[in-house]
């Protein structure tokens, strides 16, 4: 396989970076630019998993796109939309931060941190009602502007126990 | 020439015919099948409840039980009751699947019990859970009924006695396997049981209690989510679902889990609508759901995709329609999932709107549907009325419920072309009744819903109902309707003609006859002129009810309103009797009688056979007189008009002068037993016996044989060299009923085989040269 270009960003230069939906609420969002499979990226945590968009799906991800996760694969812009819900039921009032995003050809890496509040279940946890704090990881393989393929491993950041006065 | 197939008789029809087709295979249920088969082997067996919980596939097990055990019957009937949640409605709703009408007068019970006699007849009875008491009429009929067996379904046992039980079980491992894969490829052709994938599909068929309906659910969800996926959500939401009210039982819980995950899995839109669809009893249209639904909710989504949206995920269901219009398809919730997004509906803000545009959809379908009745398409119009019927009954409730006087009205007139047609006068009275008891209301809707149920009243004998529809008549002047007053002398007119009001009856229906003409009412103009007609035959004016009459055939057919032709047609008959031209007097008889067979018009055929049993008795066949009186007396009864037969309806000279001079004739035995046979024959049976008029030379060759009508149809074939299968085809019967005549034949004919027979049929002249009849 040969090199091809990587960019590589990351948010720790630039601390209290916030998300796209909060520098800018009543926008739509990032804007497309099929080429560049690092927005392609963006563009769905922000548009759609961020902000609820989900019209943009088919423009977003391929019919035959497959995405992984630790549980079982989904299958096709309608799988995406189901893996979205799961996260946008479990936390309606979510917030999406992108810690760090690589790209290298076709691959895009990125560790991101979703906040909200715990209200329904989520991947077989019962809803606390509290902020809840989970982070992951993917890699997505991008193609004419679209998400083929994702690898996607998403965890619930333990809340540390109170501690004992 | 053989019968044309009707509609509303629907006798000797195949009967694979009458069972809902599988649409999907049957998986696992062999070692079932073969122990239900046992079952029904045994001789005492009478009733057979298949029982277990919901999702289990009681229902599609019993279809193919019952299919095949048809051929160890005459005649397969399949009803299903989930749409009936008030067991008194129950017997009403067999009643009307077997034909049989329901009036004020004699119980349905014993009706149902006389129309089905000794016929070898399967009764498939789905859903009873929730109408249980309704097994207590069932055990009833069994007892009444020798011939008749039961295969029920339930998910609890009906507990009479001479009930037996059998608790369908879960499927086994390898079926559950096989039905997950079967329905998974149908979305994901690719996928297949592998070694690394089986043991999850072995998983997720064991939380779902292999039951196979919740098996079929989760396998819908193969197009977008993996194997483990489906496994993964599962065990992660069927650990938290608290479904079911509080005192269901255990497993009951488990397809309402199944059933609630994958509606989860919906979207926002698809979810509403999947609601939505609560709202529809006994299925719906795609016409019906665009209205109602799309109506409301405005998603904007094509409604055929939308559906079949919900068909792929195995939520809704395409129906099969073995009796109804074929051209129209049909959707529909199974009984369990309706259930489910009924709890949604409850909790949606849609709800109100939803109802609302239902209702209007099916007072508007009728103000559509019903007036076809009267036209030559009448038989496809009905089948679609009957389809809505759940439809428009829960419509009606909802009207009189809210009140929503105007409309229900509405809904209740506008039928009446249905319930002239084929009878069950009594409900559609008691649809007016109602409606008319709610508060204010248009008032010539009112006045307009009071003629009908006028007009309903004379036919059920209850005069008293004439002061009503006086007061109509007034407010109708009062008000300037003329539709109204037209109707109003209609009904005054009838009653007058019922009772042989020669003063008044010619009064009223006079000026019904202007009014409607006026108003453009061509149908009851028609109607009016019929029993002008009828009056002045009984009047002794010939004359002028051979001028009227003449008349009403013509505007009957040019309209293609089939009762009045075949009412016009019988009267002339009955004009040509009584100048004692018995010929044409004959032929005009059969025209009529074969064409309210063909329309299904069991109303005028009950009346029409009264002349045909006065036509034999002119024509020195007193047997033949009695038997006709036997039978039309027992297809009185099943459609629901008891009461005896008035003058006007009578044969000419009178019924009681045919009944005398028929039982002198014979004298008492003879009378009687004729009588009694006549009463026991099908009605198929009967209309042919009194439509055909044999040649001499027919008459002849069939008593040296002694063969019957039916015999010398199937015998025709036979010598055209036609298998027991084609015979049936073509004549609408059973193979198996074919056999039977078939052997009757070599018997009488006294031959071994069918091309000895088919040469003494040819030898002897049995067989003319009449191509057999479509």
């Amino acid at each position: 396989m040969k090199p091809t270009a990587c960019t590589f960003e990351s948010s720790h230069e630039q601390p209290g970076n916030r998300s796209d939906a909060q520098t800018n609420p009543a926008g739509t969002g990032i804007q497309p630019d099929p080429s560049n499979a690092e927005l392609v990226v963006r563009r769905f945590m922000s548009n759609v998993l961020e902000r609820g968009d989900v019209r943009q799906i088919p423009e977003l991800v391929a019919p035959d796109y497959v995405g992984h996760l630790g549980h079982g694969d989904y299958y096709g812009p309608e799988g995406a939309r189901i893996v979205v819900a799961m996260f946008r039921n479990a936390l309606p009032d979510l917030t999406v931060h992108l810690d760090d995003l690589l790209t290298c050809g076709d691959r895009v890496t990125r560790r991101f941190t979703i906040t909200g509040t715990h209200l329904a279940p989520l991947l077989g946890h019962p809803p606390t009602g509290e902020q809840t704090v989970l982070r992951g990881i993917g890699i997505d393989r991008v193609a004419q502007g679209r998400l083929q393929e994702s690898w996607l491993l998403v965890e619930i950041v333990p809340r540390a126990p109170p501690t004992h006065p | 020439m053989a019968l044309p197939r009707s509609h509303q008789f629907d006798l000797g029809l195949d009967v694979q015919k009458r069972l809902p087709s599988d649409l999907t295979p049957l998986v696992g249920r062999e070692l079932a099948l073969r122990e239900i088969q046992r079952q029904f082997q045994q001789p005492d067996l009478r009733l057979l409840t298949l029982v277990g919980p919901g999702g289990v596939g009681k229902t599609r097990l019993a279809i193919r039980a019952a299919a095949e055990l048809a051929s160890d019957f005459d005649e397969v009937v399949f009803v299903d009751f989930s749409p009936i949640a008030d067991s008194a409605l129950a017997l009403s709703l067999l009643a009307r699947t077997l034909g049989v009408l329901e009036d004020g007068e004699a119980p349905l019970a014993h009706r149902l019990a006389t129309a089905i006699g000794n016929r070898q007849l399967l009764l498939v009875l789905d859903n009873l859970e929730r109408i249980l008491p309704f097994g207590s009429d069932v055990a009833m009929l069994l007892r009444s009924c020798p011939g008749t067996k039961a295969l029920v379904t339930s998910r609890a046992p009906l507990r009479v006695s001479g009930e037996q039980e059998y608790l369908v079980p879960p499927l086994d491992l390898p079926a559950a396997i096989e039905l997950f894969v079967a329905r998974a490829r149908a979305v994901r052709p690719s996928i297949s049981a592998t070694v690394e994938n089986e043991p999850v599909i072995v998983a997720i068929c064991r939380e779902l209690d292999m039951l196979p309906l919740a098996i079929e659910l989760a396998a819908a969800r193969a197009k977008v989510l993996s194997v483990d996926a489906i496994l993964a959500r599962l065990e992660h939401r069927l650990a938290l679902l608290t479904g079911g009210p509080q005192d269901s039982p255990e497993r009951q819980r488990s397809l309402r889990d199944a059933i609630a995950w994958s509606v989860e899995l919906l979207d926002e839109a698809d979810r509403r609508r999947f609601c939505s669809l609560a709202v529809f009893t006994g299925g719906f249209t795609i016409d019906a759901y665009e209205y109602v639904v799309e109506g409301t909710l405005s998603t904007g989504a094509d409604p055929l995709d939308a559906i079949f949206s919900l068909v792929d995920k195995n939520l809704v269901r395409v129906l099969d329609q073995p009796d109804g219009d074929q051209e129209i398809e049909r959707f529909g919730l199974l009984e369990t999932v309706r259930e489910y997004a009924s709890e949604l509906l409850a909790e949606s803000d849609d709800a109100a709107e939803l109802r609302n545009r239902h209702a209007m959809w099916c007072v508007e379908f009728v103000e559509l549907a019903a007036p076809m009745l009267v036209n030559g398409a009448a038989e496809r119009w009905a089948r679609r009325i009957d389809a809505e019927f759940p439809n428009l009954r829960s419509a009606l409730d909802w009207l009189l419920e809210q009140e929503r006087t105007d409309e229900a009205l509405r809904l209740s007139s506008e039928l009446w072309t249905y319930w002239m047609t084929f009878g069950g006068l009594g409900e559609g009275r008691q649809w007016l009744d109602n409606a008319l008891m709610l508060p204010g209301g248009t008032p010539s809707l009112r006045v307009r819903a009071v003629g009908i149920a006028g007009h309903f009243a004379s036919n059920q004998g209850d005069f008293a109902y004439e002061a009503q529809v006086q007061e109509a008549l007034t407010t109708s002047r009062l008000i300037g309707d003329p539709v109204g007053e037209a109707i109003a002398l209609y009904a005054l007119g009838d009653l007058a003609n019922e009772q042989n009001d020669f003063q008044r009856g010619p009064e009223y229906l006079e000026a019904a006859i202007a009014l409607c003409d006026q108003v453009g009412d061509e149908t009851r103009a028609t109607m009016a002129m019929v029993n002008l007609g009828s009056l002045a035959r009984r009047m002794g004016d010939d004359e002028r009810a051979a001028e009227l009459i003449g008349q009403t055939v013509e505007r009957a057919r040019a309209q293609q309103f089939g009762v009045a032709l075949t009412f016009s047609l019988n009267l002339m008959s009955r004009v040509a009797r009584a100048r004692g031209d018995l010929r044409t007097a004959r032929a005009l008889y059969q025209e009529s009688l074969e064409t309210a067979w063909k329309l299904g018009q069991r109303v005028t055929i009950a009346f029409i056979l009264l002349d045909g049993a006065a036509l034999a008795a002119a024509g020195d066949q007193p047997e033949r007189a009695a038997r006709l009186l036997g039978a039309a007396e027992s297809l009185r009864e099943t459609i629901g008009m008891p009461h005896e037969p008035s003058v006007s309806h009578a044969s000419g000279s009178g019924y009681d002068a045919v009944v005398t001079k028929i039982r002198v004739a014979l004298g008492e035995q003879k009378f009687e037993s004729a009588w009694n046979a006549g009463r026991s024959l099908p009605i198929e049976q009967a209309v042919e016996e009194a439509i055909w008029d044999e040649t001499a030379q027919a008459h002849a060759t069939r008593s040296q044989f002694g063969l019957t009508a039916r015999e010398l149809d199937v015998l025709r074939l036979l010598v055209a060299g036609r298998s027991d299968r084609q015979i049936g085809d073509a004549l609408f019967i059973s193979p198996r009923t074919a056999q039977v005549h078939v052997a009757n034949i070599l018997a009488k004919l006294d031959v071994p085989t069918r091309g000895a027979a088919a040469a003494t049929a040819l030898r002897f002249g049995v067989i003319d040269d009449a191509p057999l009849s479509q």
